[in-house]
């Protein structure tokens, strides 16, 4: 199956809406310093009172993770996974890729795979030209945090991909698949602070997008050791929800 | 010796309609069989069966020894298969989606590469190897649909309505495509058609369906002499109103 997967994933890296979602996500992470150049010193108030740490670099991760990464992730999942078996039955594909020696299931498995190895890539490739950039941009940037922030909401940020896919194949149509991940996703985005505006964490039990965003409580103080749990609880949420489409593309098999 | 495919009272019903009925009949290695029957004779169903696409309600199938039900992968590893329809993907060219397929068979660096280029010549897709396939003709379409099912040296081909979309030079060269392989590579191609002169051209063998059931199976000439009609469009005619008749009795 690797040799499935390796070519699937060049065959996303050729795609038109990789290249394109790989310009939107490195404007978004050019743009994003001049966005916050001269903040209101009431809203800087307002997030180090929220989270953790010291103010400019405290608005500046929670305006990347809110504003920036989150709504990248969202639309870049749905754009990449969406279509996933439903693009290819649309268009005529099925029958003959099916007639291959791949169950359904593992096909969709792979394609699941490819789109989230994608995404990983080109969000990988924007942290990394982050944690040069933002030094010259934002004052008290630590590229260490910045770093371990963005590894944990990495996992957030992907299962958008994974929701988008799964949901193309619970659905079966595009469009009406897309809209519902795309609500689904952007009730997850916003309200993934909330446990931070109330106090109350549960709040962000069942959210992927709170867990992703959740070491900003402790940006100070947290450890390597302290990003497992969180990225524990996301691959609960990545598995689970791929074995959900996993599970409704098997009932299809025969 | 093993047949390339043996199937046994095959039987596919959706509710009340049976869509196959108890057909039976053998291909050997190296043979051209044709598979002939009008539009929704059940020929298609046949084929997707015997691919484990679908599972046959009542009776077995395997193909060269592999049952069809309980180890259809092998089915699918060791055959080709080219759908009656179908679409490529329009993004990618002949060479990208070569290479897609034969991934899916777990094929990977020169061999793929050798045998790309080989199915590209023997098709003559040569100067068109790396145009996106949105731009192709049916007929082009077509030979690269021929092509994929080609990519990993099946050893039994299954082609549903396989010159539909060809011209008459393309259908000719189809059918010495098909002759060759069967011949020089002891393929097993069963391929089914509404066109009869395809089969004329192509098979000594054939099994004519009708409404899910099968009218005969057997050698060709052998049929024709049997049932006194010189042609192979005299003797479907000569079936399939025998059946229509039949039907009308019972009714």
């Amino acid at each position: 199956m690797t040799t499935f997967l390796g070519q699937e994933v060049r065959t996303l890296l050729r795609a038109r809406r990789v290249k394109v979602i790989a310009a939107v996500v490195l404007y978004a992470l050019l743009a994003f310093p001049v966005a916050m150049k001269r903040p209101p010193q009431s809203v800087v108030d307002l997030a180090t009172g929220w989270f953790d740490g010291d103010g400019s670099f405290t608005l500046f991760m929670f305006a990347y993770l809110d504003l920036n990464m989150n709504k990248v992730a969202a639309f870049s999942g749905i754009i990449l996974a969406g279509g996933i078996i439903a693009d290819e039955r649309a268009r005529g594909e099925l029958p003959l890729l099916w007639s291959k020696p791949v169950t359904r299931t593992r096909y969709f498995l792979v394609r699941l795979t490819g789109a989230l190895a994608l995404f990983a890539l080109i969000y990988t490739t924007a942290t990394l030209i982050g944690a040069l950039y933002y030094p010259t941009q934002v004052s008290g940037f630590d590229p260490a945090v910045y770093l371990g922030m963005a590894t944990v909401h990495l996992f957030a940020a992907g299962y958008a991909v994974t929701l988008a896919g799964t949901m193309g194949v619970l659905l079966g149509r595009k469009i009406p698949a897309m809209l519902i991940s795309l609500l689904t996703l952007s009730a997850f985005v916003g309200m993934a602070f909330l446990p931070f505006y109330t106090g109350s964490s549960w709040l962000g039990w069942f959210n992927p997008f709170y867990h992703g965003v959740s070491l900003i409580g402790r940006m100070t103080t947290f450890t390597p050791v302290d990003m497992l749990g969180p990225i524990a609880v996301l691959l609960v949420f990545h598995v689970v929800t791929a074995a959900l489409g996993a599970w409704k593309v098997s009932r299809e098999e025969q | 010796m093993t047949p390339a495919i043996d199937i046994r009272g095959l039987t596919k019903r959706y509710k009340d309609l049976r869509a196959v009925d108890h057909v039976t009949f053998t291909v050997a290695p190296g043979e051209v069989f044709g598979f002939v029957g009008h539009n929704g004779a059940g020929k298609t169903t046949t084929i997707q069966m015997l691919l484990g696409l679908i599972r046959p309600t009542e009776g077995t199938a395997s193909v060269l020894g592999h049952d069809i039900v309980t180890d259809s992968l092998a089915v699918r590893r060791i055959s080709g298969f080219l759908p009656a329809s179908y679409a490529l993907p329009r993004d990618m060219t002949p060479v990208t989606f070569l290479s897609y397929v034969a991934s899916m068979f777990g094929m990977s660096g020169r061999p793929v590469r050798d045998k790309i280029d080989e199915l590209l010549t023997m098709f003559g897709l040569e100067k068109v190897a790396t145009k996106k396939l949105g731009g192709f003709s049916s007929g082009m379409t077509q030979k690269v649909g021929l092509a994929q099912a080609l990519i990993n040296d099946p050893k039994v081909l299954f082609l549903d309505e396989p010159s539909s979309a060809l011209d008459p030079i393309g259908r000719s060269d189809l059918m010495l495509h098909l002759a060759g392989l069967a011949r020089d590579k002891g393929v097993a191609v069963l391929f089914s058609t509404h066109i009869l002169s395809d089969i004329e051209d192509a098979s000594k063998r054939v099994a004519i369906l009708h409404r899910g059931r099968l009218l005969a199976v057997g050698d060709l000439d052998e049929l024709k002499a049997l049932h006194g009609t010189p042609r192979m469009d005299d003797l479907y005619l000569t079936l399939v109103r025998g059946a229509m008749t039949g039907e009308e009795v019972t009714a």
